[in-house]
């Protein structure tokens, strides 16, 4: 932690040139709320901008400032990034990285082309998304689909290194933002779908070679698993070999491709791992040890400090990589280090991040398919008539395989102390089916049709306090909230929806306050910053797609009720109200009706 | 080889079917197989010709209409995880959807079975190694999801 209160005044005065950090200065930097330097803003993942220049008073008055268009027509997912003066903004497939100069009004300065190969296509299992690049030490980290993590040059674009993770033919593509800890860029894989093995790997910042890599299945060794490990909720060693028939583990799933979070008091990473492999549960009796799991880990060597099986021989691949939020709260009058993890089962996990022990989940979605989760034992206590079986198609299963939520981030805000937690709504019928594994295919095994859940809407915006584990309120909405949420000192909660509005809420009530209609469907993670003229910015990414978009982004038949793993059932009508195209929009206050009076309107200033 | 021991007997069966085709003791193509193979990569696919007419020409499968054909197309569809890709009833997903009208490398029986034997290079494999009695009867059950004449 060296000289950052310095950096930091530097970087919030006009004109300010680009801030290098070290990697180990992240933390005090991501403070600074004139800037975003990873995808959900801080180590803690809270989503929170200090930033109120934009409030509940006056966001009716929000317009845009300037656009971007992408060039890319998939499902935009990803969050941008404000180093200095400075925005970095990635796209999906073929993974372009823009940097646009916040003096000029978002003018490019270049683009980075990372060329990863055309059949990294064929790969990916839900649309060929990215979610997010990441800034430390002068550089831009980022992800290929086609599976090399790449270090640029934040001022020049040029490629510092590149390192290759994995391997297409063996189902295998990248598509998570990377995490910097310290001197370690941290990457997971994809290919839940496909029988991949997953893993978290740790790369040295500096040269791009590979530190350590921990896998979710398989011996003790390969999991990084020693004697520090302690699991609250299973006993034994080698659980990820012993938990699966024969070798089964090989090609049982546990991908790491969602959100990392990391606790610099404690020094733990947290994150979550992917559904078993093949999804058809009959093929693979036991608990299927460490998928749909929370692993805490030590980043410098990546060991295991404990785990946290949610989903034991998942029946419906529920993932467990959703984001888990680090807050500190005072619950039941004792003060609590936890974790806030939206489960894609429905429930909302509160848990002790220090050891791993659950401490309350409630369900923020539409459940039937499990009762309750039972304190004691941490698990899902599941309802026979909803158990997923081969051969049989069991109706109206909530929620559906893409979970009460997926991996669009939720924020927090400590003014208010609750969570914005933009999910889905959406019911499915299963039919598992034999599948066998042939590598670089998809190994799922199961015919799946999706639909709208109890209600008839298919996607909320739901207010959660994670104190007292009960809703605070919720707008519903047409399609499934498939975008990340922002929220800000000014008491203003932002995202948006595949029916093309970007909107913002007041943070207390979730009364709407401002809505803009966006040129294509919105999936991407809103983030706010201060320009260098001072003023306070949002900025998010239209282009639909994504598994919930893929109906639109693919092109895919609305008569097949089984398209996108099912998907496309819920969501044939998107059509009707989005196309395709990815667009940056970057919102500002009209000159005129705020302080900065004088100042040139920013939109007249682009050249 | 990392097969879990829980095969389908499909896939078992499809598993012995390409080890077999893809095996070194595979024997030399016939001098009517090299005719069909040679004719093959003359299959018109968009009619769109510089200097005169097309000298290629559509070619049939020789299982056109063969309702046997039809339900091996679609056990082999499952079995090769065709369907996973292409979802059942080939609506579409991680590759484009083979249930509508629009057929990016062509419709005609040649196109398709080219398509699925040399692969493509947005993301579809080649499945040279399944052997072209296997390929010529997805071709079968591909063309017949659209409504294409079988």
């Amino acid at each position: 932690m060296k000289a950052l209160s310095t950096l930091i005044v530097f970087s919030a005065a006009a004109g300010m040139v680009a801030a290098v950090y070290g990697a180990d200065d992240l933390q005090n930097a991501s403070r600074d709320d004139a800037q975003w330097l990873m995808p959900a803003k801080n180590y803690a993942g809270t989503r929170f901008s200090g930033l109120k220049q934009i409030d509940t008073g006056n966001v009716g008055e929000l317009q845009v400032a300037w656009e971007f268009s992408t060039g890319v027509l998939r499902g935009h997912e990803s969050a941008p990034l404000v180093v200095g003066d400075t925005m970095y903004v990635i796209t999906p497939y073929p993974n372009f990285l823009y940097a646009l100069d916040l003096k000029e009004a978002g003018a490019l300065k270049w683009v980075y082309k990372p060329d990863p190969t055309r059949a990294a296509q064929g790969v990916a299992c839900c649309d060929v998304v990215n979610r997010g690049a990441a800034y430390a030490d002068g550089k831009i980290f980022l992800n290929t689909l086609d599976n090399y993590t790449v270090a640029v040059d934040a001022k020049s674009g040029k490629e510092v290194w590149r390192t290759k993770l994995g391997d297409i033919s063996k189902g295998e593509t990248m598509t998570m933002a990377p995490l910097v800890v310290k001197d370690k860029v941290l990457v997971g894989n994809s290919g839940g779908e496909m029988g991949v093995r997953g893993w978290l790997t740790a790369l040295d910042a500096g040269s791009g070679k590979i530190a350590w890599r921990a896998y979710s299945t398989g011996p003790d060794k390969d999991v990084l698993i020693g004697d520090d490990f302690r699991s609250p909720y299973a006993k034994g060693s080698d659980l990820g070999v012993h938990t699966w028939q024969a070798d089964q583990w090989r090609t049982g799933g546990g991908t790491v491709w969602g959100w990392l979070s990391y606790d610099p008091d404690a020094d733990l990473v947290y994150y979550g791992t992917s559904n078993p492999g093949p999804w058809n549960a009959a093929q693979r009796p036991g608990d299927n040890a460490w998928t749909t799991a929370l692993f805490a880990r030590k980043p410098e060597t990546g060991m295991a400090k404990w785990a946290y099986q949610l989903n034991p021989h998942d029946l419906y691949d529920y993932d467990g990589v959703n984001e888990n939020v680090l807050l500190d709260l005072t619950i039941d009058g004792k003060q609590r280090k936890v974790l806030a993890h939206a489960d894609r089962n429905g429930f909302m996990y509160i848990v002790d991040r220090l050891t791993g022990e659950l401490v309350s989940a409630q369900p923020y979605a539409s459940v039937n398919s499990i009762s309750r989760i039972d304190t004691t034992t941490g698990r899902p206590v599941m309802v026979d008539a909803k158990k997923s079986e081969e051969g049989k198609m069991v109706r109206d299963i909530c929620p559906a395989a893409s979970g009460g939520k997926d991996w669009q981030p939720m924020a927090y805000s400590p003014q208010t102390g609750l969570l914005y937690v933009p999910h889905n709504n959406v019911c499915m019928d299963m039919e598992g089916m034999r599948v066998g594994y042939i590598a670089g295919t998809p190994f799922v095994g199961a015919k799946v049709a999706m639909k709208a859940g109890p209600g008839g809407y298919r996607g909320a915006f739901t207010a959660w306090d994670p104190v007292t584990a009960k809703k605070v309120w919720s707008i519903e909405e047409r399609f499934p909230v498939w975008s990340g949420a922002l929220v800000t000192a000014g008491g203003v909660a932002f995202y948006g929806t595949l029916d093309r509005w970007f909107k913002a809420v007041d943070a207390k009530t979730g009364k709407e306050l401002w809505k803009f209609r966006t040129g294509a469907g919105v999936i991407g993670q809103p983030i706010a910053f201060q320009g260098p003229d001072g003023k306070q910015y949002v900025a998010v990414l239209a282009g639909p797609g994504g598994w919930a978009g893929a109906v639109v982004a693919g092109n895919l038949d609305t008569k097949v009720p089984y398209g996108a793993l099912g998907f496309v059932n819920a969501m044939k009508d998107l059509g009707d109200y989005t196309s395709q195209g990815g667009t940056l929009y970057v919102f500002a206050l009209p000159t005129t009706t705020t302080n900065q009076a004088g100042r040139e309107p920013v939109h007249q200033s682009a050249r | 080889m990392r097969y879990p021991i829980f095969l389908s007997v499909a896939a078992v069966c499809v598993t012995a079917l390409m080890a077999s085709s893809a095996s070194a003791q595979e024997p030399k193509p016939t001098a009517e197989q090299a005719a069909v193979d040679a004719q093959l990569l003359r299959v018109p696919i968009s009619g769109y010709v510089i200097g005169g007419k097309a000298r290629g020409a559509a070619i049939a499968n020789p299982y056109e209409n063969d309702r046997t054909a039809l339900v091996q197309g679609r056990m082999l569809f499952d079995a090769m995880n065709c369907s996973g890709c292409h979802a059942a009833e080939g609506g579409g997903g991680m590759g484009p959807p083979l249930s509508d009208k629009d057929w990016i490398y062509g419709n005609s029986p040649g196109n398709i079975y080219l398509t699925i034997s040399q692969g493509r290079p947005n993301g579809m494999p080649s499945f040279e190694n399944l052997g072209s009695d296997s390929i010529w009867k997805l071709v079968t059950y591909v063309r017949s999801l659209s409504g294409l004449h079988q």
